[in-house]
């Protein structure tokens, strides 16, 4: 009971708890999900979310929203598709283009969010159809559809049952962890979200970790654009269609704002992970589609309840020490 | 702590995929009902061949997304699976238009126990590399509605040529205002490949015809309220010189509808829209459109249905067939607007007739 | 006499803060005239008005929240369950025309109030408007679908659409509910009680709660009066396209950001303008419209839109900056 109350005080509990019981109950349920071609397939959905959940954690944890973060993935992906298909740029190289090109997205979103007094939610929001837009009149809407082979075989390349592409993800997600943890950039982007005042005068250069931190979230944007263009098999604008609203509920689910812009990279990754289980649940157990949004937006209501309820524990317990010192 | 939480996450993941390996299909055997066998087409077998059973017959549909255009498709497929002796169909469609959204309802599908889905992709184009994935797990793949990118590893497609369909429309408006005057094309997404098919299907036609001038192609329609915001900048801008319109996307059609209903200023226009929407059929009726090109949902759905059933029965599609069937375009106008279902459904079964003609039939039958 | 008089106009003007987006519209109306000479044709304003009518609504309706400190991502599903629940009891349940109206106006309320309770119950600041109203604007667009299918819905009593479509100066009759709401808003901010405390508690939550403001009531009411402003935008648009579509709203959300904020409202509450958010509207409203009337290659349309917001806003800081250093 004890140790029942302890874990329910942590922090990720609201995120661990409906993991384990869908995940639980998918067993029970539905003798497809544990086939080797759903773990392949929600694995690759599973990447894609975790980088974005991570872009979008880092720019929450600055106090900004970013909005164009599918846009620089459209954009990414354009550019590289350009260069591989157009240019006869090699793969390697091309790669590289595509994440300067995402890191030079977001360094710009910050460059003008930090010179300019205007609204950073505007010039997310205005650089939203600018990125798109370009990378619009580069294609004219046509695919990049003659991709080197090699890029298709990174999406389909596998270790067992789990894509290369998942360990990509990982390998993203840890560096983000260590970037968060234990270098002082990290640090400078948590305090400088939490308070940029507080952050100035303790002698944070708050201007340039705004510019870092949304260069990081740019570059993330890249690396998802590289494995949506992979799994996509050609390049094009439709990358990142669905990433704003995506990236905003894995961060939510993973606790980055519950907990008041603290970026949380176990969170992100697990809300990515919770995500995807909750969509192939609903499949498996051939939910109308109809329905899909009203029960996401049902778990999200649920999350922040179960975050209330352990929020609300603590202050219990907490009270009780206090009382039992007196 | 948080190190802990991954590990154990990591190490489930790993449990999860070594118990998979070992995983058989425990799913309980359904038996096929007794249902009266209609033998329409003699050579296409009622019911489970020969050491398979019912399991192996559940098929999955999923449209691109949400649209008015799938409507009819769960009643033909149904109907099909009733006269095949196999399971109703199973439904999951992406609510956008995003293929990300829908790889994870055709995966779903799949683990859910699916031999064979009919599918329109949701990009032609990115949906190729899904449909590659699917069919190398050995599941049959049939397309419709549109076409993926080709060459593509799906069976066959059953659609309408969106390029030419949009050149017929084209020269349908340009014969109705003489051949002479200023033309405008309307199509959907810029997303969509599909649109630049329907704009170079439009150019193409204009350009054939020296007096037809193509004043302006207006293109990103994806809502009822977009759609209504661009046609009525459209009308307003240039109303008075166009001579005839051409609505390629569904939105386009339903807003020219609308103005085209509430509006007489706009008499003069000759329009031809796409798709059967309530307003579009009521402004041919009014008189107020000339007509409207509606696509074949239903033979799609249905012969879809059939050819499922066929490839799990052992056929095989010929070598040098077509990998896009044209299931035919028909112009709905003022005479056949009042019984266009029938019409089309008595196409559908036409098309049925030599359906068999375009396989091998399975070895040993 | 005449120049003081003068100057004590444009000082107001400067006060209120509609200088800048005033400054935006004239930019772009002169090189839409210059241009396109006959731009302000009567037929290019009737359709200019009726797209305004929707953007000025939604941009009222988020600059509510906005004045609060929060922000809403549920405007578009509000306004568009309240069009379909209208829309549907006429067509299916074959309800008139002005019980309906007041049927999907209520259920706009409702959504309001489901709003207001739960984000107060999330703390009432901060990020929880951006939490609760994410989850919400998500379960409302899925009830609408799950009633629809996807559907549209066509029988609209054609009385309802009078309510709107009716002209009166050679403009729609919604087009003057636009302006009545964005009055009564103006009211409400400016001279009653409730749209102080809005203020005050939008300036600085804390501050407004030791001076008595109840953080229940301000949360409350000002999630209710947007939703009653999204509901009432929503009956507008479904008149508009004489159909309750499912997708309706789908393009709202950066819209009503874009109306308030260019028109000089602040984000982070405290602060509203009524007149530069309908100047907002109206930059965003010419902006697409141009783009259609000067035959821009459709490839182009996103990025122009996107550079032109981008270069009005830079605008409204260049020319504060300016006018600054001036008077100093």
């Amino acid at each position: 009971m004890q140790l029942a109350k302890k874990a329910f005080r942590h922090e990720l509990t609201s995120v661990i708890l409906p993991l384990v019981i869908l995940f639980l109950a998918l067993i029970v349920s539905s003798p497809g999900f544990l086939s080797a071609y759903n773990i392949t397939s929600q694995l690759q959905s599973i990447t894609i979310y975790m980088i974005i959940g991570l872009a979008q954690m880092t720019a929450l944890s600055l106090g900004h929203l970013n909005l164009a973060i599918g846009s620089i993935g459209s954009l990414t992906s354009i550019l590289m598709g350009y260069s591989m298909q157009e240019m006869g740029v090699p793969v390697l190289p091309a790669l590289l283009i595509g994440l300067v090109v995402a890191t030079i997205c977001g360094f710009f979103q910050g460059l003008l969010i930090t010179r300019s007094r205007i609204s950073p939610f505007i010039i997310s929001l205005a650089l939203l159809s600018i990125y798109k837009g370009i990378g619009v009149v580069i294609s004219r809407g046509v695919p990049f559809d003659g991709l080197p082979d090699a890029i298709k075989l990174f999406n389909r390349a596998k270790a067992g049952v789990v894509p290369v592409t998942f360990f990509v993800a990982l390998a993203t997600a840890i560096m983000v962890y260590i970037i968060f943890r234990y270098s002082k950039t990290g640090l400078r982007v948590e305090a400088t979200g939490a308070n940029p005042r507080a952050a100035l005068y303790s002698g944070i250069q708050v201007k340039s970790t705004v510019v870092i931190g949304h260069s990081l979230s740019g570059l993330l944007c890249g690396i998802a654009a590289i494995i949506q263009t992979a799994r996509f098999g050609s390049a094009q604008i439709s990358v990142g269609d669905d990433w704003m609203l995506t990236s905003f509920v894995v961060a939510v689910l993973g606790g980055t704002l519950l907990s008041g812009g603290k970026a949380s990279t176990v969170g992100a990754v697990l809300g990515s992970v919770l995500m995807v289980l909750i969509n192939n649940a609903l499949i498996l157990w051939n939910v109308n589609t109809y329905m899909f949004p009203a029960i996401l937006g049902i778990v999200l209501l649920s999350a922040y309840e179960v975050d209330r309820g352990r929020l609300n524990l603590i202050k219990r317990q907490s009270e009780l020490e206090i009382d039992n010192e007196k | 702590m948080k190190k802990i939480i991954v590990v154990l996450l990591i190490i489930a993941l790993a449990g999860t995929a070594l118990y998979a390996n070992g995983n058989s299909d425990t799913q309980s055997e359904t038996t096929g009902s007794d249902r009266e066998f209609v033998e329409k087409y003699p050579e296409i077998a009622y019911g489970p061949v020969d050491g398979k059973s019912m399991k192996d017959y559940k098929f999955g549909f999923s449209f691109g997304g949400i649209a008015d255009y799938a409507n009819p498709v769960e009643g033909m497929a149904n109907m099909a699976a009733s006269e095949l002796g196999i399971p109703d169909i199973t439904i999951q469609t992406p609510q956008n238009w995003v293929q990300n959204e829908q790889n994870q309802k055709l995966d779903g599908l799949i683990a859910s126990g699916m031999k064979g889905i009919f599918m329109m992709t949701s990009e032609p184009t990115a949906g190729n590399e899904q449909i590659n994935k699917m069919v190398d797990a050995g599941i049959f793949i049939v397309t419709m509605g549109g076409p993926p990118a080709l060459p593509s590893k799906s069976t066959l497609t059953l659609a309408t040529d969106v390029y030419q369909s949009a050149y017929d429309a084209t020269i349908i408006v340009i014969e109705a205002i003489g051949k002479k005057g200023n033309v405008v094309g309307l199509s959907g997404s810029l997303n969509d490949t599909n649109t630049q098919k329907r704009f170079k299907g439009i150019e193409d036609a204009c350009a054939n015809y020296p007096d037809v001038t193509l004043l302006q192609l207006v293109g990103d329609i994806s809502s009822a309220e977009s759609s209504m915001t661009k046609v009525g900048d459209l009308l307003a801008a240039r109303g008075s010189e166009i001579d005839g319109l051409v609505a390629m996307d569904y939105y386009a059609a339903f807003a020219t509808a609308a103005y085209m209903l509430e509006n007489d200023n706009y008499d003069h226009i000759k329009a031809v829209g796409i798709d059967s929407d309530d307003k579009v059929i009521e402004a041919i009726k009014a008189g107020k459109m000339v007509g409207t090109m509606s696509q074949n949902p239903w033979a799609q759905a249905y012969i879809s249905m059939y050819t499922l059933k066929m490839l799990a029965d052992g056929w095989t599609y010929k070598d040098g067939q077509p990998a896009v069937v044209d299931s035919g375009s028909y112009l709905i106008d003022a005479s056949t607007v009042d019984d266009y279902e029938p019409m089309v459904i008595g196409e559908t079964m036409k098309m049925m007739q030599t359906w068999t003609d375009r396989f091998d039939p399975p070895a040993g039958r | 006499m005449k120049n003081s008089n003068q100057r004590t106009m444009i000082s107001q003007v400067k006060e209120s803060g509609i200088l800048s987006p005033l400054i935006i519209v004239a930019i772009l109306l002169t090189v839409m005239l210059i241009l396109k000479p006959n731009y302000l044709a009567a037929t290019n304003v009737f359709v200019l008005v009726k797209v305004l009518t929707i953007t000025a609504m939604v941009g009222f309706s988020q600059m509510i929240i906005m004045a609060i400190g929060g922000l809403n991502i549920s405007v578009g599903a509000i306004g568009a369950l309240s069009a379909i629940i209208a829309g549907g009891a006429m067509d299916r349940l074959g309800v008139p025309a002005f019980p309906a109206l007041i049927i999907g106006i209520l259920v706009g309320v409702a959504c309001g109030v489901v709003n207001g309770l739960l984000i107060y119950r999330a703390g009432g600041v901060g990020p929880a408007f951006f939490l609760i109203t994410l989850a919400t604007a998500s379960l409302f667009q899925g009830i609408n679908l799950t009633i629809t299918s996807g559907n549209p819905y066509y029988g609209i009593d054609s009385k309802f659409m009078a309510y709107g479509d009716t002209q009166l100066f050679g403009l729609p009759l919604s087009f003057f509910y636009m302006l009545l709401v964005g009055l009564l808003i103006w009211f409400m901010f400016s001279k009653l009680a409730i749209g102080r405390q809005f203020l005050a508690f939008g300036a600085n939550p804390k501050a407004a709660e030791l001076y008595g403001i109840s953080k229940f009531r301000v949360v409350l009411y000002a999630s209710i009066i947007a939703a009653l402003v999204a509901a009432i935008a929503g009956m507008i648009a479904m008149i508009r396209i004489k159909t309750a579509q499912p997708n309706m709203g789908a393009d709202w959300m950066l819209l009503s950001f874009a109306a308030p904020l260019i028109g000089g409202t602040k984000l982070n509450g405290g602060k509203v303008n009524v007149a530069g958010c309908l100047l907002g509207a109206i930059a965003l409203t010419i902006i697409s419209n141009g783009l259609v009337h000067l035959a821009v290659d459709v490839f182009w349309n996103t990025l122009i839109y996107g550079t032109v917001i981008l270069l009005s806003v830079m605008v409204d800081q260049f020319n504060l900056a300016g006018m600054l250093r001036r008077k100093r």
